[in-house]
């Protein structure tokens, strides 16, 4: 799901080798070199920015802060990182991946150019995968002019395919993520009461969260008092009794993200409130019911056209989930037409949520493990709303 | 869909009423204000800059006419309400292709004319090639005539800077308070990040950094905090869309004859730096002042890359008086101008070390926003 980004990606930021260790990235700079031969491409660029940089990740490990960078892969030989970063930070960036040759530069035709210098390499032919998507004409240009003559073919549904299904220390880090997300959600339950402000609240939850050494963290929230308005960044209004809050989180623990969202009933519910749960609490068990492997991430969503159609578009706005890891939001993404088989190793984060005047709102959103058994959570329930007793004035 | 000025904030009709006579004078059909969905401190942001809504999602764009028409084009559903809170502009789109959406606008608003792009140095190659072709010969880069305006935050921010200041002054407390032997630096980091976002800061470019020789400040790590660690903190609150910036070290424990002998050249520099802000003078004098400072200790190589060189720079999300304090800047100080000065400084006796205020520019100086006071901090426990 999509929340607002930050100006910094300030969070713990290190490279636990214990956890993701250099020959993992070397099986995976294997596959995609491989790719590379059978499509006839001698140098892959991957780019990635503070805001987007699944892909670059996958390759380096490494994450931009607050701008971008470029991962050279030549077919024989090793990669270069081109970081766009004042040069005095190398030595920090070098910090973040496993790829020796880390170059800060302003522009990054200029690293490039001087990565292909140091290689003799004049490429005939060029893979990208997020480099027209996200980087900017400006640079672009630059990098056209470096690559002048050379053919180029967009690679992105490589890097996609190789990142679908995850490796046990992917896993593991996702679950981390997972496990700190419940803890910080906890914190916040806590610290719900009437009269205390949005962002108070969320604050707690980051707090836990970047304690426990997140990456980053996000944290989005609807309230039934304002029908109107969907998830949306926590702002300095209270709380009060009666309501219905709809509380999304996401973090990532070294790059691997993981998402959980609850509802959250301030004192007694209403009928409504009721009626509104209960609908998004079938709807999540069929979704869960349909996600096995082997089937398809468009069938996952079959029961779509039996949802009153506020709610069902709503729904389908909001997503219904989607594989997690690298990118809050990653292939394959559940109910819609681009079809994925879905298979064991995929982490995925299935979700269940709709607001508006017409359709009430709900929001249940749990992080899963595909395995042949079936999906596996990474958390406990949240199906069910959390109940908020004893309500009280701070 | 034509507005009625008068029902137009009046902040947004003033930047309308601009708008138009910079199309005027550029023989422009159109204005599009883009924004993707990475935001940037140094950069105004056009789209929040013109609507009033900080974009979320993939493309957020806003079509300004010649005759003063607005349409918004957002990317996600979910966010509408969220968007037509935040904005003035009537007529809001959700589209998941951009360039269709712009071109569909386009037709549909009967623009013969160029369109000038606000935010083309951080527009997609993707996004901006697809204008190209949907619109053949009719798209150009016109950053330069919304920055032009984006000068000033205007003095109805100066609240919500005074506030952002108060809540940089809180982080930087926090470090003062929370910091212990043993603690991870990415521990203390959530502390200052829980004491300025529990008073409603929005954002913060902030980094913390515990090490006996820092190289610079960069997002912080596990390494526990050890006596004698200088902490170097780089905080930087938005609110409202503004940011307030605040840089300053502590020292686990005694402070050093050395370093409070370094920090005394880091002070000099602030504090001459400091009586160059004024009104009239070179953007660039403030840099040269604080490096001839510098220079005068013997320290003239580690006034350039790889160890320095911006001294300070603009603020941005809603105004950007300059990109960077470098000595190159020929920019000309204005009233009214809000920038960070800071003399942060590489010492190989000591390593990085940090001392920095934004200033909010007056007819007679500078007026410093936060209260911490300028000195190097110790910490005992």
């Amino acid at each position: 799901m999509d929340t607002l980004h930050t100006v910094l990606n300030r969070g713990c930021s290190i490279w636990e080798r214990d956890s993701l260790s250099e020959r993992e990235f070397r099986v995976r700079l294997d596959n995609i070199k491989a790719g590379m031969k059978e499509r006839g491409v001698d140098l892959l660029l991957v780019y990635g920015d503070s805001w987007r940089y699944g892909h670059l990740a996958f390759v380096s490990h490494f994450i931009p802060k607050n701008r971008g960078a470029l991962a050279a892969i030549p077919l024989a030989g090793e990669p270069a990182l081109v970081v766009q970063e004042p040069s005095r930070n190398n030595p920090f960036s070098k910090t973040l991946t496993w790829i020796d040759e880390v170059r800060s530069v302003g522009q990054f035709a200029q690293g490039l150019g001087d990565a292909l210098k140091a290689r003799q390499l004049k490429p005939g032919r060029v893979g990208l995968v997020s480099v027209e998507q996200q980087l900017n004409i400006r640079e672009w240009n630059g990098l056209m002019k470096t690559l002048e003559g050379a053919e180029l073919s967009d690679l992105s549904d490589l890097l996609i395919s190789l990142r679908l299904v995850k490796s046990a220390a992917e896993q593991a880090l996702v679950k981390k993520s997972a496990s700190i997300l419940e803890r910080a959600l906890e914190f916040l339950r806590r610290e719900l009461r009437a009269g205390r402000k949005e962002h108070e609240i969320a604050a707690v939850a980051e707090r836990e969260a970047r304690r426990q050494g997140v990456e980053d963290f996000r944290c989005m929230l609807a309230r039934s008092a304002e029908p109107d308005i969907g998830l949306r960044p926590p702002g300095p209004a209270a709380v009060d009794k009666g309501e219905r809050l709809l509380v999304a989180m996401a973090a990532s623990y070294q790059r691997y993200w993981a998402e959980i969202g609850r509802t959250f009933f301030l004192g007694k519910p209403s009928p409504e409130s009721s009626k509104s749960h209960d609908l998004a609490k079938g709807l999540f068990r069929r979704l869960v019911e349909g996600a096995k492997v082997g089937s398809s991430s468009a069938v996952a969503a079959t029961f779509l056209s039996e949802v009153p159609v506020a709610a069902r578009n709503s729904l389908v706005a909001y997503g219904l989930g989607n594989g997690i890891g690298l990118d809050m939001s990653e292939a394959p993404f559940l109910g819609r037409e681009d079809s994925v088989k879905l298979q064991p190793g995929m982490t995925l984060t299935l979700r269940v949520c709709f607001s508006g005047k017409e359709c009430g709102s709900a929001l249940i959103s749990r992080p899963f493990l595909m395995s042949e058994k079936g999906l596996q959570p990474l958390v406990g329930p949240v199906e069910d709303p959390l109940l908020i007793e004893g309500w009280r004035n701070t | 869909m034509q507005v009625n000025s008068a029902e137009i904030p009046r902040p947004y009709q003033a930047k309308l009423k601009s708008l138009q006579e910079a199309m005027k004078k550029e023989g422009l059909g159109a204005l599009l204000f883009y924004s993707t969905g990475q935001l940037s401190m140094l950069e105004v942001n056009p789209v929040l800059w013109i609507s009033g809504a900080l974009p979320m999602g993939k493309d957020t764009g806003v079509l300004i006419t010649a005759a003063g028409d607005a349409a918004m084009v957002i990317s996600l559903s979910w966010d509408l309400g969220r968007v037509r809170r935040q904005s003035w502009i009537e007529e809001i789109r959700v589209a998941d292709r951009f360039v269709d959406a712009v071109q569909e606008l386009s037709r549909q608003k009967g623009i013969k004319e160029k369109i000038g792009i606000a935010g083309w140095g951080w527009m997609p190659a993707a996004i901006y090639r697809g204008l190209e072709r949907a619109l053949p010969g009719r798209v150009e880069a016109a950053d330069a005539i919304f920055q032009s305006l984006a000068r000033h935050p205007g003095r109805e921010a100066l609240a919500a800077l005074e506030r952002a200041a108060t809540i940089a002054d809180a982080g930087f407390a926090a470090i003062l308070e929370r910091a212990k032997i043993g603690m991870p630096e990415h521990e203390l980091a959530a502390e200052v990040e829980y004491a300025m976002r529990v008073q409603g800061a929005e954002d913060n470019f902030g980094m913390v950094t515990a090490s006996d020789h820092s190289h610079c400040t960069h997002p912080p790590g596990n390494r526990k905090i050890q006596p004698g660690d200088t902490i170097i903190a780089e905080i930087t609150p938005a609110l409202g869309g503004h940011f307030v910036q605040l840089c300053r070290t502590a020292v686990m424990g005694a402070v050093s004859p050395l370093l409070r002998e370094k920090f005394d050249i880091m002070e000099e520099a602030m504090e001459k730096s400091l009586e160059q802000v004024r009104v009239g003078k070179k953007v660039g004098e403030i840099a040269r002042v604080m490096n001839r400072v510098f220079t005068a200790y013997g320290y003239e190589k580690y006034c350039r890359p790889p160890y320095m060189r911006v001294r300070g720079h603009g603020l941005g999300f809603l105004s950007m008086p300059f990109p960077e304090i470098v000595d190159e800047n020929e920019a000309v100080i204005e009233e009214g101008m809000c920038f960070v000065v800071h003399p942060n400084q590489y010492l190989p006796e000591t390593g990085y070390l940090m001392l920095g205020d934004t200033v909010w520019v007056e007819a007679n100086g500078p007026r410093r926003l936060t209260q911490t006071p300028m000195k190097l901090f110790a910490i005992e426990n």
